[in-house]
């Protein structure tokens, strides 16, 4: 084949270029088509699983919000609960207080009433009598004579008393 | 005439005739592709690797005239 | 100062008797780089936070990872498969790019008469491109032997059903061996092309005229070696597939 003469085939030629190749062949599938294609998918595992634990973490957080915002909740209920007991307790303790006042105020006010009625009493008792002698006093003055008498007495201090 | 003289007019002549037919389907084929690339803007990734593979096909026989004419010249 | 074009790659000397080509020594140093540059990348591979490399890398795998299981249909077939095709990718890329380092056409030997330029395109290089269309020709056969079994694998090609049917299979018999003449020849004729055609250039008006070809070549460069490695990843899917594909297609490609 005068062809392959002028296209410079030449046997050893020819082996020691498909030994050439095929060392490519090996090299690049050894040492950048393997590592490659692994840390591809390595990276494309490692990707997949942030996505998901993002997922998750995402779903957590949402999930903690609810809690916290229902115990929020909770406490402000709670909250709200207590100020209302208190204000009852309060309001109650309150009108305990003012009735134990009024009750203390009015039980004074009627010792004092009776203190000034007694007093009012023994004071017009004492006014009668003294005014009893003092008409009888006077009247003895006007009469001129001594009334000695009981029963002109009894009528004085009779007539003394319906004046009141 | 010359052996020598008609071998290169054969080669010439035979690689001339047979890069006709390849050079007008090429021309077909890529006119054809960029009318569905102009269509179709967004196959275009799909289309253009097609349109070489099938332009290297259609160049076959443009190929073999050149064995044919160097087998002429050289063989 | 004439044109110098080669078919073959010249010999630019010799260890023993093994002939040391130029873009043997290209494709041994651009192997080398890419190997340092896997080494680099191993050693520095984070887990976590990616470096510049790392990221272009990572994008580059992973992209291209997505794209063969989008062809082949099963990413455990796909895992198979993926390395081959992704180091020729790989190679066929920084050895097609590698070519427009610049200066490089300026690097002669000379060895008596001749002048042998020291770089050349690796995938210029006939036997390397051959040696990589073999290595997917011999893969698919054994690959469609493992699925369809020696006699379905056989039976593909010698089918005495009616002669229609044998004549395919005569067909794709001649089929197979189109795929390493189409595949090979793919690859090489647009690098040597494209070579060929800036030299040309080069020669002819050596100031802004090769700009465009260069441009029209880099889109080559990348193309190239992806229809190289999706070819063989669709060579591969062909192969792996238990119903019976059509034989038209399998002629054609």
């Amino acid at each position: 084949m005068e062809l392959f003469d002028a296209l410079g085939l030449n046997g050893k030629i020819l082996l020691a270029q498909l030994i050439n190749f095929a060392v490519l062949v090996w090299v690049i599938w050894k040492f950048a088509y393997g590592p490659i294609v692994k840390t591809l998918n390595d990276r494309q595992k490692k990707i997949e699983k942030g996505i998901r634990n993002a997922a998750e973490a995402k779903d957590k957080l949402a999930e903690m919000e609810k809690r916290e915002k229902q115990v929020l909740d909770k406490a402000r209920q709670e909250a709200q609960e207590i100020i209302k007991k208190a204000e009852s307790v309060a309001e109650e303790s309150k009108q305990e207080i003012v009735q134990v006042a009024h009750e203390e105020a009015s039980k004074i006010l009627a010792e004092a009433k009776k203190k000034i009625e007694q007093e009012g009493q023994q004071m017009m008792s004492e006014i009668k009598k003294d005014l009893a002698e003092l008409v009888l006093a006077a009247t003895e003055k006007v009469v001129g004579e001594k009334m000695d008498l009981a029963e002109d007495k009894k009528m004085v201090e009779k007539i003394v008393s319906e004046i009141k | 005439m010359e052996l020598e003289a008609a071998k290169m007019i054969g080669a010439g002549i035979a690689i001339g005739l047979g890069a006709i037919g390849p050079g007008i389907g090429e021309g077909i084929a890529a006119s054809k592709a960029l009318e569905a690339i102009g269509r179709n803007p967004e196959a275009a990734g799909k289309i253009t690797p097609l349109m070489f593979v099938s332009m290297a096909i259609a160049e076959s026989t443009a190929i073999y005239a050149l064995v044919i004419s160097l087998i002429i010249l050289f063989g | 100062m004439g044109l110098n074009i080669s078919l073959s790659p010249e010999v630019l000397f010799q260890i023993g008797n093994f002939p040391i080509t130029n873009s043997f020594l290209g494709g041994l140093v651009l192997s080398l780089v890419i190997v340092l540059g896997v080494w680099w990348l191993n050693r520095n591979l984070k887990k976590d936070v990616p470096g510049k490399f790392q990221n272009v890398a990572e994008i580059l795998i992973s992209g291209a990872f997505d794209f063969v299981v989008s062809i082949i249909g099963s990413e455990k077939k796909a895992r198979r498969i993926f390395p081959l095709a992704f180091t020729m990718f790989i190679f066929i890329l920084i050895s097609n790019l590698a070519t427009y380092i610049p200066g490089q056409a300026a690097v002669t030997l000379h060895r008596g008469e001749e002048t042998v330029s020291v770089f050349r395109a690796v995938m210029a290089d006939y036997g390397m491109v051959f040696v990589m269309t073999m290595v997917t020709v011999i893969l698919v056969q054994i690959i469609a032997i493992a699925v369809h079994g020696p006699f379905g694998y056989l039976g593909k090609f010698f089918n005495f059903k009616s002669p229609l049917s044998f004549f395919l299979g005569l067909m794709d018999i001649v089929g197979e061996l189109a795929k390493i003449v189409s595949l090979s020849f793919r690859l090489f004729g647009n690098i040597f092309a494209g070579e060929v055609l800036g030299a040309v250039m080069l020669f002819l008006a050596p100031f802004f005229m090769p700009l465009p070809f260069l441009f029209l070549g880099l889109l080559s460069a990348v193309v190239q070696a992806f229809v190289f490695a999706v070819l063989t990843v669709v060579f591969v899917k062909l192969a792996a597939e238990i119903e019976e594909e059509e034989t038209l297609e399998q002629a054609s490609i």
